[in-house]
Parts: structure tokens; sequence; C-alpha cells
């Protein structure tokens, strides 16, 4: 059922990266994703290769979610891809036709392609290990300081943990309502763009009505159980760094020293 | 606990001009007492002014004429509010759209969170509250895997973490199928019994009204009729004139007394019409 | 037989277990068979089956002796005869007035907009919606003025089947007596079937002919309501019950009162309970 759809996947185990603190994992991931763009040097992603591998291996989800996330922006990557070998000027190495082949294209596209699917993984790993959530919470404390310059971070942090508890409801009622349109002799499938677009109307308005509706209920209960906004506000799981997440961070220090002595001495 | 005194409420409708182009009386001079712990309920066909009503109890509207005060405190009084929120908790009709986390546990700790109470104590209200509405064993699952009962009574488990004196059923029983809807009505008893908590029905349901121990009639914003369940239900044909239906039982004990059969008025429950008829020696 | 239901079992994707499992069954011109069943029995997935909005893994579906699932049959023309009315239809509007709602379906039936026009007439006439709220939005219509609208964006495309999931959900007494007297009106008048989702015993007592009770995706009784709700204990055991009267007629016999345990409605009791005092 579209009930089940999760957004973040979140992976189910006890590992020590599920047990960190998840602003730990949210600058780990930070850190990560610059180390991946500091230098083109073949020897620094050998370096966060073996960094990741490891970091897969600690958090004892299986390497297929992983790939799974890859999944989706394949294409994307593809086509950089392409774009990058045909449209790199540079030494040529082979030309046939229109087609030109630079060596710098090559090279592009080869550091494109890692860069891309190590972050993806990266930051996937970083998903499947924290629940929505935690994750949330993470982002709130980190992006605090964004409060000085006006930055409502608490409210964007609230609207996210709403909308990861209703789309799946909103996608539920979609499929509804999709449904009684179609009992009703709704053609979704013929006719050229414009047909198609004015058909869907039927499923949208109602939609956004019900959408709007449900929001108008929401604030009026999150009204009455006494939500004001963030300040004053306590917090049933009070992100408290432990003795683990400082090592933590004593390793992504060191991580960043060995990436960047790599990348400038050898 | 709470007292509504000539409460006043106009939906007013204006046109693209602003002109003022339809006055809608809601809530039209009631007048309502409610001793701390009773189980009171509101009757009413839809749009008879009782959800109006349930909102005013809550401060989410605020009185046009007449007043207004839960627990001692004004609702025309903006100081007042939060308190009052705290002290009458709502429960509103459709359960999906007062949940407002992924997970039910956490959701039960919204409203604590918001009163800005300490972790630890949040802790120990969420499982309290849980298990005093038996839905401790699904806290750590998503709202979305529950059916409409258990959903409605996780949402009263958010309203008692927050230590209310007073709950308010805003037609909550309303989309729920009758195995939900005995299941929230049994939390709710339990929680007017053992925990003393006021309580406030506001439903169409006639069969429900047999839990309360007073039941206020309302139609086209007015009170018409106030008392007991079994004084009101006696009144069989008045009932049918506001469009409201008794129990069947009570329907059956009525019928029969009009065939000439020596039957007690407002029978409301099996046990005594079993009673009655053992009484006549019939059985 | 205006619809068989030849052995059909459905698998959602997800499950393992079977939603539908060898399920049979049909349906006559002019009754109401209502389909009563726990919450997850496959009451909604058998009815979106009926509409062929879900297929069957196997068996199939016939409407007046075609087989609907057949390549060479249009779902369309099954949908227009065979109407859908899901549980809270209310969310379904969308027009900007209740008149052009309504004649959503017959356009899409291909119908001239005269056409259309006399057929939603036609439809809001008999679901009691008075003309002066023809022109008005659906949206500034009470909670049973829009259900209503919501059943006559149905009954415009004029099925001789019509299914509706717990139509009354929600609704006040008055609000559900109406709308169920209407159903039986529809039946009388235009010889309609109608197939009644419901969670009522009362309402499946007072107004079914059939009952159907659906176990774990499998037809457990399909018979009257005298002799499905003589299963009293067969159907606690399924987490669903008996008429709230003949729930007090058992109770009465459990007494000693020597009654007819088989009184669903009031003046049937009446009559039982009258014999006890020795008249009637």
């Amino acid at each position: 059922m579209l009930r089940d759809i999760t957004l973040g996947q979140y992976y189910q185990t006890n590992s020590l990266l599920h047990r960190l603190d998840p602003r730990v994992k949210i600058m780990g991931t930070l850190v990560y994703i610059i180390s991946l763009f500091l230098f083109r040097n073949l020897f620094v992603y050998l370096v966060v290769l073996g960094c990741l591998v490891s970091m897969i291996k600690l958090s004892k989800v299986p390497f297929s979610f992983m790939v799974r996330g890859l999944q989706p922006v394949m294409m994307i990557l593809f086509l950089t891809v392409i774009c990058n070998l045909l449209f790199t000027k540079g030494t040529v190495v082979y030309s046939v036709w229109l087609i030109t082949i630079t060596r710098e294209g090559i090279e592009l596209a080869f550091y494109m392609t890692v860069r891309f699917i190590m972050l993806i993984i990266g930051s996937t790993l970083m998903t499947l290990t924290t629940t929505p959530t935690q994750l949330t919470d993470g982002l709130e404390s980190v992006l605090s300081p964004l409060n000085k310059i006006k930055v409502p971070v608490h409210e964007v942090a609230m609207m996210m943990s709403i909308a990861l508890r209703f789309i799946p409801i909103l996608m539920e009622e979609a499929d509804k309502i999709m449904k009684a349109q179609l009992s009703r002799g709704a053609d979704f499938e013929t006719g050229n763009i414009f047909h198609r677009v004015k058909g869907m109307l039927p499923i949208l308005v109602p939609l956004f009505i019900s959408a709007f509706k449900r929001a108008d209920d929401l604030a009026m209960a999150m009204d009455a159980r006494c939500y004001r906004g963030g300040e004053g506000r306590s917090k049933m799981r009070p992100l408290i760094y432990k003795n683990v997440d400082r090592r933590a961070y004593m390793v992504m220090i060191i991580y960043l020293i060995i990436i960047v002595a790599v990348g400038v001495f050898v | 606990m709470i007292k509504i005194k000539n409460l006043v409420h106009e939906y007013i409708r204006r046109d693209e001009n602003d002109e003022v182009t339809d006055i809608t009386k809601a809530i039209d001079d009631v007048n309502i007492e409610v001793e701390k712990g009773q189980f009171v309920a509101i009757l009413g066909h839809n749009g008879s002014g009782k959800s109006t009503l349930a909102k005013h109890i809550n401060a989410l509207l605020y009185p046009g004429e007449g007043s207004v005060m839960v627990d001692g405190k004004d609702t025309r009084n903006t100081e007042n509010i939060w308190e009052i929120r705290q002290s009458a908790g709502m429960v509103f009709q459709n359960p999906d759209n007062q949940i407002i986390a992924t997970v039910v546990e956490e959701d039960v700790g919204f409203g604590p969170e918001n009163l800005g109470v300490a972790p630890e104590e949040i802790w120990q209200r969420v499982e309290n509250s849980l298990k005093s509405v038996g839905m401790w064993k699904y806290r750590k699952d998503s709202p979305n895997k529950l059916s409409g009962g258990q959903k409605q009574r996780v949402a009263i488990a958010g309203i008692m973490a927050m230590h209310p004196k007073c709950i308010i059923l805003d037609e909550a029983t309303a989309m729920l199928d009758p195995k939900g809807r005995l299941e929230v009505m049994e939390s709710v008893k339990k929680l007017n019994e053992v925990e003393k908590i006021t309580v406030l029905h506001i439903t169409h349901y006639m069969e429900e009204v047999i839990y309360a121990d007073h039941v206020i009639v309302m139609d086209q914003g007015k009170v018409v009729m106030e008392g007991s369940p079994r004084e009101i239900f006696s009144r069989v044909e008045e009932l049918g004139r506001l469009h409201l239906e008794v129990p069947k039982i009570t329907r059956l004990a009525y019928e029969l007394q009009k065939e000439g059969v020596p039957l007690k008025n407002g029978i409301l429950t099996e046990e005594e019409f079993i009673k009655e008829l053992k009484s006549a020696g019939v059985v | 037989m205006r619809m068989i239901v030849d052995h059909i079992s459905y698998t959602y994707k997800e499950n393992k277990k079977p939603t539908i499992q060898d399920v049979s069954f049909e349906i006559k011109e002019k009754e109401i068979l209502t389909i009563i069943g726990q919450t997850g029995s496959g009451k909604s997935t058998l009815i979106q089956q009926m509409n062929g909005l879900l297929r069957p893994d196997t068996g199939t579906i016939y409407y007046h002796g075609k087989d609907v699932f057949d390549k060479d049959y249009h779902l369309r023309d099954l949908r227009s005869k065979v109407g859908l009315v899901f549980q809270y239809p209310e969310y379904q509007l969308f027009e900007s007035d209740v008149f052009s709602d309504v004649c959503f379906g017959p356009k899409n039936q291909g119908m001239s907009k005269k056409q259309a026009e006399l057929k939603a007439f036609a439809a809001l006439r008999m679901v009691g919606v008075p003309e002066e709220l023809f022109y008005v939005s659906p949206f500034e219509l009470s909670g049973g003025q829009k259900r209503r609208v919501a059943i006559a964006g149905v009954l415009a495309m004029e099925p001789e089947i019509l299914i509706l999931d717990e139509p009354a959900a929600g609704l006040d007494p008055q609000g559900r007596k109406e709308l169920l007297s209407m159903l039986v009106k529809l039946k009388e008048e235009k010889n309609m079937s109608i197939v009644l989702v419901s969670h009522s015993m009362d309402d499946v007592a007072e107004y079914a002919e059939r009952v159907m009770v659906l176990r774990d995706g499998k037809i457990a009784y399909l018979d009257t309501p005298k002799n499905v709700f003589s299963h009293k204990e067969e159907l606690e055991a399924m987490g669903l019950s008996v008429p709230q009267i003949t729930h007090l007629m058992y109770s009465v016999r459990a007494a000693g009162g020597m009654v007819d345990v088989n009184c669903h409605t009031i003046a049937e009791a009446k009559e039982a309970i009258l014999k006890l005092y020795g008249r009637g």
C-alpha cells in the first residue's frame, strides 16, 4: 500500500552509526562532501573510498540499500558523462564524424562519475542510519545559528516533519480520488498533452481542497495542544553529545588532515 | 469546571464589497454549567451549533456576547488562553488530521513539549497516558498503520499527557466504525471514572449518551433539553421532532408502553429492560 | 442475473496473503445486497473489482453474460453501468458549481451537453437537492448535501448497479435515514441493484434483502438477514455483531423468556414481547 512508503528510507538496526548523534552525522556528511571536491587526485579518492567502505561496514546496512539510492539518479549521471565526453575541448584521442573525444573529456567524465556516485552513497548512508525525526532535530540544531539572521529554522524543521507524516496520506488520497473519477468515466490516458493536463484537474482540485482542509484542521489541533512556535518548547529527546560523538568529531578532523596531506604531497 | 453564561456566537457572511449579507447565530444565548468530574454529553444534529460551542471552551473561538469560564479563567482574557487549552484538551473529528508526529510516542509527547516539560517527565507522561488508553504496545508504530479507533485513542493520550482537568470530544466518534466507537467510549469512560477527568462529549450518536451522567440537547444554537439520560430519553416524541433518535431499546420500551405494557420511563440498557420483565413476572 | 462474480482471487503485490480468495456470487436485478465484514476483510478490494478498477489474479466477472476482463471489453462501458460511490465521496467534487460537477460523468460517457444536463437534472432531483443549490459552489454546501451531490454525480450516468461504500458514514441519524430511504427508492423506481457496504447491523437488518459476510477474503455467509443473524456467536467471533434488538432478544431468552430470538426490527420485537405478556 502507498501508506507504507516512507521517505528517507531508514534502515532499522543497531550499529555505531545508528547510535551517533544526528548532528555528528550531518557534520560528518558535510566534511565528506567537502573532501570529495577539494582535490582531483586519484590517491585522495582512494583514501575517501577506503573511509566510505569502512563506514558502510560499520553501519551494518546491506550494500544493496546504498545502490538503491543510486537508481533514481542514474539517468542524470549518464547524461553528464555523455556531455563531458563530447563537449570538453583538449587533446583529441578519438574522432569519428562529428564526435570527438578528448583526453580531458575522459578525465572529467571519470572524476564526475566517481564524485557523483560517492556523493550519493555517502548521503544515502546518512539517511539510512538516521530516523526522519532525528534528521529534522539534527538539522534544526545544526542550522540554529541562522536564527540570528532571521531564518525561521524551527518552523522549517516542523514543516519538514509534518510533511513526512502527511505525504503518505495525501498519496493515498490521490489514489482514491483518481479511482473515484475513473469510475465516473474519467480518462487520464488518451489525448494530447493539453487534454491530459486538463484531465488531471478532477484529481488535482479535490486533492488541493483536501490538503487545505487538513492543514486547517491540523493548525487548529496544534493550537489546541498549546503549540506556539519553538520558544519555550522542550524536547522529549534532547540532543546531548556523548563521548562517542566527541570521538567521532576527532576522527573527522584527522580525516580532513589526511585528505589535505595526501592531496598536497602525493 | 466550565461555566458558560449567555453565550452568543454569530457567523457573519460578507460579499466582495465587505457588506454583510447574512448573519447566522450558531450559538444563541446558551447557559451551561459543568461540574468537576462530570461526564456531560451534548447532543444535536449536524449544524445545531454543538461544535462551535466546543471551540469556545478551548478558547479557539472568543465570545461575541456572554462569557465562557474554564477552571475559573475567562476565555476573553488572551493571557489565559494557554492555561485554558492545557486544562481543557480537545479531541477532534478527523483522526488523521490531529496527529502530528510520524511515531505514536512522539505524537503523545508533542503537547508536553509545547508546555516545556522536562524530558524525563515527558517520557513518564507518555508512558502513563498511552497505558491509560491501552495503546502502550503501539508506541513505536506509525500512526498511518493504526485503525480509526486506535488513532483517536492516541489523540486522547496526547491530551492526557498535558495533564488536563477536562477533555472535550468534538464529534470524535463520528468517523469511526462501531468497534472504534466502542473502544474510544470505553477509554473515555475509564478516564472519567479512574482519573476523575471531566468529560464533555459532543456527538450525534444517541447510544453513546448512556455513558453520560448529564445530557444537553442543542438545536439551532439553543439548549432545548437538559437532564439525566433517563429524563431525556423518556421524551421520545420530542426528540423525534428534533431529528434525533433514541436508542433502539428505549424505542422498543416506548412502543410497548404505548400498547399499555407497564414499563418505567426511559429504559436505556438491556439489564434495565430485563429487570422490568422480571418484576412483571413474565420471564 | 446482472452480474456474476466467478471464483475471483486477488493478492496485493506487497502482501503474501491473498486479500480476496475464491469469491463467487451474483447480483440480481432490483435487490439490495449488503456486504459486512471487519476492517481488512477485503470489502473495499472486492467492490473495486466489481467496478473494474482492480483486475482479479484468477477468476473473472461477467456483466450481462460478457466477460468484463476480456481484452475486447471496454472497462469504461462497465463503469458507466456499475456505479461506484466511495466512502466520503464529497472529496471527489471539483467543479465550480454543483450542476457542472454532476455533468462530469455523463459527459465522459460521450453525451452531448444537452443530454448530459438532462441526466444531471434528473439525478439531482432524485437525490433531493433543491434547484436553488444547482449553481452554487459544491464547497459551500453542508456535509449531507455534498454527499448527495456526489452520489448524484454517479447516478447521472444511469447505472444499473450502484455500489456504495459506507454511504452514511459521518451523517447524523436524520441524514442517515434519508439517504438509506433514497436508496430503497432507487431500487423500487429505477429497478436498480444496490450493493451496500455497511458497518451498521441495524441498517442491514432494516434495508437488505441479502447479506454477504466476508471473513479474511472469503464469503462466510451469503443469505437473508434473518438467516445470517441467526449465527450470533460466529458473527461475534469475527468481530461483528447482530442488530441491537436481536441482541436484546437473546438476553431475554437467556433470562428465561421464551421469545423468538430471530427478531431484528422494533416491530418484530414488539410482537414477541407482547406475546410474553400474553397479548398480541
